[in-house]
């Protein structure tokens, strides 16, 4: 079963401390989001995963095996793309996809077949190309096609869909999909935080080198569940009366007919608010929305505690 | 995934592809062309003024062939460094070196690959300047002397230790530019001046890698010499100045050669795998 761990791994350089005590593990399959604003430590975590850094002090383990003390076993089955990786440019797309594949003791037929495979699914560019010849979004894909390669069990990937055009990025976001459901750990830095939702199914949120925040997205959208709803009205309401329904914590104003109400509550209670504001003007339309990671992010990153 | 692979396959790995990156690139190609043209050029002058000039000049092959390979150290320190100015730098500016570094291969085993391409392509370069020389040789004097083959064995040795000093400065400089000057300048202007300097202090030079080079045009001389002392009278006053020249052995020109090959390579070593991919 795939496991990646954090003891209490920390790295500063000097004084400037760009990762501090941060610990976790998590084991078996799943996508793990890593967000935070660029500066939180998100790379310099996954540097030290990958042995391109050395802790000052705390551990990194992949399987259970030290990557500092042994990169080499530690990192047989795990995937990574960190920063902006970029091949030899006078490398083909396929002598780097065999390049890769034969340092991970793959076989010739299985290197072929996996290439013409991901080719197809990655929508790779001439094979025979290369790759000094090719866009940055089509290096990338050859990148990333390097990783998935080995078919490796876990996978570390920094911002993977930036530099993509959205076409792309639907690819690649549908593949970390498919890989989450085939059980591999994924731990994905990222500041789309639509994409983390769509992808990862735990959350860990970091600044300033400091971990805020590790949970499921399930029950951070619990804690940070804020329920706005847009109701618009035939005529202008009394202000005093819809801030007075029970539940409604915040009303905001676009109109004079149409208002933003925030409340923290259930259905059952989003149900009692529209009856409440129809015995106080025709409705004659609404909406909902649930903010859940941009919610926890702002107020994590940006502003005060949970509510 | 099964265990992983040894270091071996994963050598040879890194250096088949490595090697292949060199021989596309401009460099090597341009590299051929400069070896080849000055050999060349060299060769058509001497053709030009005829075999009997030349035969007159250089009575014996290995003479000519000292005078003919003269601009061999040249060329290979100019191949070493463009060869090997830039082949760590790659990594550790990143780049290259984030799909690189992030596999499960050991630095030692891709530093090792590395070197050997390098190598592998810098013989390749020397050997067209060689290949020359041989011709020169069949055609003035219709044999090929046995010396030869020892000049070539020291000019490898000579450009596996060019190779391990631009090495030594790939690793240290972060851009793969600056590496690749400064092994220029180094190789081209350090180590000659330090060779002078060790001259006119009546010391023999055998701290300079450039003195060490030496061997591989004097192993061809018929009448070598380790030392000579020059007196010369300035002037009226009785003034004298002593002048000292020393020409290695061949043996002693290949322990200086290896002694740098071996030094800078395990100190560029330890720089490479220890040193961090900040970014």
């Amino acid at each position: 079963m795939p496991a990646l761990e954090a003891i209490r791994l920390t790295k500063r350089f000097g004084a400037f401390a760009a990762l501090q005590d941060a610990s976790f593990r998590y084991e078996g399959g799943g996508a793990i989001g890593y967000l935070g604003p660029n500066g939180a430590g998100k790379t310099t975590t996954l540097k030290l995963f990958t042995g391109l850094l050395r802790p000052t002090q705390g551990q990194a383990l992949l399987d259970g095996r030290d990557v500092t003390a042994d990169p080499k076993t530690a990192l047989w089955d795990v995937g990574a793309m960190v920063e902006n990786p970029e091949p030899y440019p006078s490398l083909t797309a396929r002598e780097t996809l065999s390049m890769i594949g034969e340092f991970r003791g793959l076989s010739r037929e299985t290197i072929r077949d996996r290439t013409e495979s991901l080719a197809r699914e990655l929508e790779l560019p001439p094979l025979d190309q290369r790759t000094g010849r090719l866009s940055k979004g089509q290096k990338q894909r050859v990148v990333l096609a390097s990783v998935l390669l080995t078919e490796p069990s876990i996978l570390l990937l920094d911002e993977p869909t930036s530099g993509l055009d959205p076409a792309e990025r639907v690819i690649v976001r549908n593949i970390l999909v498919k890989l989450r459901s085939q059980h591999r750990l994924i731990l994905m830095s990222s500041h789309l935080l639509q994409e983390v939702t769509e992808i990862c199914d735990r959350v860990i949120f970091i600044n300033q080198g400091k971990i805020l925040l590790q949970d499921t997205v399930a029950n951070i959208g619990q804690r940070f569940r804020a329920t706005t709803l847009d109701v618009e009205f035939s005529r202008p309401p009394e202000l005093r009366a819809l801030a007075a329904i029970p539940g409604v914590t915040r009303v905001e104003s676009a109109t004079p007919t149409r208002f933003r109400l925030a409340f923290d509550g259930s259905e059952e209670q989003r149900a009692q608010i529209l009856e409440a504001c129809q015995r106080l003007a025709p409705v004659t339309s609404f909406s909902s929305s649930k903010l859940t990671l941009e919610e926890a992010y702002l107020a994590l990153i940006q502003g005060p505690s949970p509510r | 995934m099964g265990a992983p692979l040894g270091d071996f396959p994963q050598f040879w790995t890194a250096f088949l592809y490595q090697f292949r990156s060199y021989l596309r690139t401009w460099r090597f190609v341009g590299l051929v062309i400069f070896v080849a043209i000055i050999a060349g050029a060299i060769f058509a002058v001497q053709a030009h003024n005829g075999v009997a000039t030349v035969t007159t000049v250089h009575p014996d092959a290995s003479d000519e062939l000292s005078t003919y390979l003269a601009l061999v150290v040249d060329a290979s320190i100019l191949t070493g460094a463009l060869l090997g100015g830039d082949a760590l730098a790659v990594d550790l500016q990143g780049g290259p070196g984030y799909l690189m570094l992030t596999q499960p291969v050991r630095r030692r085993t891709l530093f090792a690959g590395r070197f050997a391409a390098a190598a592998v392509t810098g013989c390749v370069v020397i050997s067209v300047y060689y290949l020359f020389a041989a011709g020169v040789s069949e055609y003035f004097y219709q044999t090929i002397p046995g010396a030869l083959a020892v000049s070539l064995g020291l000019a490898f040795l000579f450009i596996l230790a060019t190779l391990a000093v631009a090495f030594f400065f790939s690793s240290f400089f972060r851009s793969p530019t600056v590496g690749i000057v400064a092994s220029v300048l180094i190789l081209l202007l350090a180590f000659p001046t330090l060779t002078s300097v060790g001259t006119l202090g009546g010391v023999e030079p055998w701290f300079s890698l450039d003195y060490g080079s030496t061997a591989i045009v004097d192993v061809l001389m018929s009448n070598f010499v380790h030392e000579s002392v020059q007196h010369l009278s300035l002037g009226k006053k009785g003034g004298s100045l002593t002048i000292y020249s020393w020409y290695p052995y061949p043996w002693e020109g290949a322990l200086i050669m290896a002694a740098y090959l071996v030094g800078f390579l395990a100190v560029s070593y330890v720089i490479y795998r220890y040193k961090e991919v900040k970014g």
